[in-house]
């Protein structure tokens, strides 16, 4: 379903000066050759039930059981990779934080106080993401969060995920009328029924703005201490890649016709911070997702659905308890709810696998043109440990990827080299090793 | 390896970057290379800054070299504080920006930069606060739109004062121009005046001198010297949490924050305003731990009377107590850590076990021989402590990490977590005891436990005991590595000595350091460090004197030179 431009504007509160640049999502040019690769990186946190979780059996002939956490995700057991028993790093203090900041980036930390710093190396959707072609969408990555800053120890280290480099952690969004804007105004296309005078206006008065903030900001840059500068380089580099989708020459292009490439509809007024509204707000932020990729705003995308030390509060499956202060609990109910919770976002999962098949992309589907990634920063809760990592792997990532197997790998393979297959799957084969502390190469058991 | 400090050997502590208790490391907080230095050591006497050559600064004599104090970029609450009192808006529109980052243990955007996602949120959000601000310039310096004055002398007059309070600082000559014309454009072909205004102001929202606090001094003549205004903001954002007022400009203007003297009264002055309670219970709330009380939980089975409302009433109650104590009362450390009274409403009267009703904060003295001080109060006490039981563990983390300025490390890989199961007939300090038996846990316990465990007076919302199930509370413990080594009898002996401790004072004053630069200390800072101290102690540990004393040293007046 579509929401209207009014509704746009009515659910975003945008300014007047905003609601020149609402537009529809735009469609993939027809012209383009076949259809993109996607990577996606999928993250709920505070560790599962590790027994619960992997399906059993054979390589192609295993099967889930009853009950299990991933039961829910059989029907696309064709498009499944379950890599078991690899090995994973961690990096300096912290219980959550040294697996956190270490889960996409297999990286050592730089120091911090009082449970370590930021990673030291990008994290791989980065890595990719400036291993692409430059151009081809209009954002190089997303991030997208759920509820990201809720309320828990070491906030800022536990809410990111991903990084740009080292100290240049990127705090995902996860407001999604704000997402919305970003998805749908935050770029020079089609406007519907705006005078072309009125958004000349909005982007030139935008334009004097970036103009003067990055001019000052290039003459402050030459006056501080040079350990300070990569902080105002930053901001001028951001400023630049926001003037270039506020400001590129208007397309008017046509209404999108592909199926999948729909805004969802957005309810408004959602309370951002409430715990009722976390379901409703990982839907939602699903659904963007999956438009935005679906009509190629980027083909790297991370969609953290929980915070590593998520006090999310699960109560639609009967857990009252904060997830992280349940997480440290063992046996009896303890067990049976963690398994709930598990279970829980794996139906959302198998919602998110549906969505995506049912995205015709030619003979195939937008899942099987993608290369998705869970996992959690632990792997059991109360033990803060991260071996063996709780992971799979969704799609086919264009073929590339020999999918429907459970592969009991071992302790000799590593989450990082995983995370270096997919680099490969997107074409990005410079990539040997992912972080200080991965392995070098990818896996070729993956590999179709 | 660093030479033992006098204090310190004194104090019969382990200095460097680890302390080491009964073969477990903990970690000094403040990262590499940042040993802890205070000491009764002595440029407590240097006179700075009477002046200097005409146009100058203040000389920093060698012991006042300061160390680093990264560009920071205002935090969420400073972003907040400083539109509200910029433009009269006060509906807090930097809740929806990235999470602050921590350095030292205190909020201080100063390492990462900020990505597209921020600089777009910065962007909408100024292009919102600036529609508001125009269509509503009542409270602003903004009312002047023709005809009331001609349009030029109303820019001149909003550059002039909005802008120098927007950019805290006077805009140059340069500047100036650039807006006129900014303003030009803005007003667009269809002369729009408030269009114009509007572009003017929300560029000035997205300028690095109103999103981040430049430091740049005033160069080579005044020695690294700040320039009066980056003055006027470190104090007016150490001590209140947001923009220089009125008079800390005129006093820039004045060019009158040159001498200890001068920044004295100012601090002062700001300290004894009722914006100065921003930054105080900022303070405390991140030093305690307090500012996620609200996610709380407790097992009702356990708790029954932990409400919404009875939490609500704790975190007032905390807030309100710090506040007074360090504004109102006598501001003594040994105030902080002792009181037996406190600021009670509504639950809290039956928490606390003494009569009163009434939902507004009433000091209260508390039962005696049951309290001592903000680390007793019912907030703390709830916070640190898990949802169905006490945590002699997490209480005395706290206590070690917060007051002892020493970090036990985090337990290993694979230790067991799991709680002990609440049993009525085995008291919490039993149900412990593993961390003493077990060797590979009781060299780091040993840092953590004997200073919960005199806590155990408290249940795990806070209220007074005797009873741990059916067994006494035995709250008695012994305490070493630290300068009170020794028996305790129990939470309010505890207290009682460790307000006399120079550790804990060496560990307040250090607190207040990193909050006031917004960083952790490095070598650089032993002057400041001792000199704070050294006031801290003349003042018999008030904790005004202290934050004044810290905005006087060489740390807060003058910059390290810039690195080429």
């Amino acid at each position: 379903m579509r929401s209207s431009r009014r509704d746009f504007l009515g659910a975003l509160g945008v300014s007047a000066a905003l609601g020149p640049f609402v537009p529809f999502l735009n469609r993939r040019a027809e012209a383009q050759q076949g259809y993109p690769r996607r990577v996606v990186l999928l993250f709920t946190g505070c560790g599962s039930v590790p027994g619960a979780f992997w399906p059993t059996g054979g390589e192609t002939d295993f099967t889930f059981a009853p009950g299990s956490i991933t039961e829910p995700l059989a029907p696309y057991k064709s498009k499944l990779i379950f890599p078991k028993n690899i090995r994973r790093v961690k990096s300096g203090p912290g219980g959550h934080e040294s697996a956190t900041v270490c889960c996409w980036t297999a990286s050592s930390r730089n120091p911090g106080s009082p449970f370590g710093g930021y990673s030291k190396n990008p994290s791989i959707d980065q890595i990719i993401a400036k291993g692409l072609p430059a151009n081809q969408t209009t954002f190089p990555s997303l991030e997208f969060g759920v509820q990201h800053d809720g309320p828990g120890a070491n906030s800022r280290l536990l809410s990111v995920m991903c990084y740009a480099g080292s100290d240049q952690p990127i705090q995902p969004e996860s407001n999604p009328y704000k997402m919305f804007e970003r998805l749908m105004l935050g770029s020079a296309s089609a406007p519907t029924g705006i005078r072309p005078e009125d958004l000349e206006r909005v982007r030139a008065r935008r334009q004097s703005s970036i103009d003067l903030v990055r001019d000052e900001l290039r003459t402050l840059n030459m006056k501080i201490d040079h350990q300070d500068r990569q902080k105002l380089e930053q901001h001028v580099e951001g400023l630049s890649a926001i003037e270039k989708r506020l400001l590129q020459p208007v397309d008017p292009g046509a209404p999108p016709s592909a199926a999948g490439c729909a805004a969802p509809m957005i309810k408004q007024g959602i309370d951002l911070k409430a715990n009722e509204s976390y379901p409703e707000l990982l839907k939602i932020q699903t659904q963007l997702a999956i438009a935005a990729l679906a009509c190629d705003r980027t083909r790297v995308l991370s969609l953290a659905w929980s915070r590593a030390f998520s006090m999310v509060r699960h109560t639609w499956v009967g857990v009252s308890a904060g997830h992280h202060t349940l997480s440290h609990q063992n046996g009896g109910d303890s067990t049976r709810q963690k398994h709930a919770i598990e279970r829980w976002y794996m139906g959302h999962m198998a919602e998110l696998l549906k969505a995506m098949d049912s995205i015709q992309e030619g003979a195939s589907t937008l899942l099987d043109n993608t290369m998705l990634i869970y996992t959690n920063e632990l792997t059991e809760g109360a033990a803060h440990n991260v071996s063996p990592p709780i992971t799979f792997i969704a799609g086919r990532g264009g073929g590339k990827l020999k999918s429907g197997r459970l592969l009991d790998l071992g302790p000799n393979y590593d989450f990082s080299q995983v995370m270096c297959t997919a680099a490969h799957v997107m074409g990005v084969t410079s990539v040997t090793q992912v972080g200080d502390l991965g392995k070098p190469g990818d896996i070729p058991a993956l590999l179709a | 390896m660093r030479s033992l400090h006098p204090f310190w050997a004194a104090a019969g502590v382990a200095i460097g970057l680890t302390i080491i208790v009964a073969g477990c490391v903990g970690t000094v907080e403040g990262g590499p290379g940042s040993g802890r230095s205070f000491g009764n050591g002595g440029s407590g006497g240097s006179d700075v800054g009477t002046g200097g050559s005409a146009g100058g600064g203040p000389v920093a004599p060698a012991e006042d070299r300061p160390g680093r104090t990264p560009l920071r970029r205002l935090t969420r609450e400073q972003y907040n504080n400083t539109v509200r009192d910029l433009l009269g808006i006060g509906d807090a529109p930097a809740a929806s920006f990235g999470i602050d980052e921590q350095d030292g243990g205190f909020h201080s955007n100063s390492k990462a930069p900020v990505k597209e996602l921020q600089i777009e949120r910065y962007l909408q959000t100024a292009e919102e606060l600036a529609q508001k601000a125009v269509a509503n310039p009542g409270s602003l310096a903004l009312a002047c739109a023709p005809p009331r004055a001609s349009e030029s002398a109303c820019l001149d007059a909003v550059l002039r004062g909005f802008g120098k309070r927007a950019y805290r600082r006077p805009l140059t000559m340069a500047e100036s121009d650039r807006y006129r014309a900014i303003f030009a454009a803005g007003k667009g072909p269809a002369n729009d005046f408030a269009g114009g205004l509007t572009l003017v102001v929300s560029t000035m929202l997205q300028s690095p001198y109103f999103l981040y606090r430049p430091e740049l001094g005033l160069g080579a003549q005044g020695q690294h010297a700040l320039t009066p205004y980056e003055i006027a903001s470190r104090l007016s954002y150490f001590l209140q949490n947001t923009m220089p007022d009125d008079e800390l400009f005129a006093a820039a203007d004045a060019n009158e924050l040159r001498t200890k003297e001068q920044i004295t009264a100012q601090a002062r002055r700001l300290l004894a305003s009722a914006k100065a309670r921003d930054s105080i219970v900022s303070f405390y709330q991140q030093w305690l731990g307090l500012d996620d009380l609200v996610t709380v939980e407790k097992d009702p089975k356990a708790y029954p009377m932990f409400t919404p409302e009875l939490l609500a009433a704790m975190k007032d109650e905390v807030i309100e107590f710090v506040d007074q104590v360090t504004r109102q009362g006598d501001g003594k450390l040994s105030s902080l850590l002792g009181a037996q009274y406190s600021f009670l409403r509504g639950p809290l009267y039956q928490l606390y076990g003494v009569t009163g009703s009434g939902n507004t904060l009433k000091k209260t003295d508390l039962p005696a021989a049951q309290r001592a001080g903000v680390m007793t109060l019912a907030a703390v006490m709830a916070k640190h402590a898990h949802a169905d039981q006490t945590s002699p563990v997490g209480r005395g983390y706290l206590i070690s990490d917060k007051l002892l300025c020493v970090v036990p490390p985090p337990p290993p890989d694979g230790a067991d977590n799991d709680l002990p199961k609440v049993d009525p007939n085995v008291s919490t300090r039993v149900r412990f005891e593993q961390h003493r038996t077990k060797p590979e846990c009781a060299s780091c316990h040993a840092l953590m436990d004997p200073l919960g465990i005199p806590f155990e007076i408290y249940d795990g919302i806070g209220r007074y005991r005797t009873m741990d199930g059916n067994r006494p509370v035995d709250p008695s413990s012994t305490i070493s590595g630290t300068d009170r080594d020794g028996d305790v009898k129990d939470a309010l002996d505890l207290m009682a000595k460790l307000s006399g401790s120079r550790q804990v004072q060496a560990c307040v004053a250090t607190q207040w350091f990193r909050y006031a630069f917004g960083r952790g200390e490095t070598d650089d800072d032993k002057a400041t460090l001792d000199a704070a101290l050294e006031s801290f102690a003349r003042s018999e540990q008030s904790i005004p004197a202290l934050m004044v004393a810290i905005t006087t040293t060489g740390n807060f007046r003058f910059k390290k030179p810039v690195s080429p």
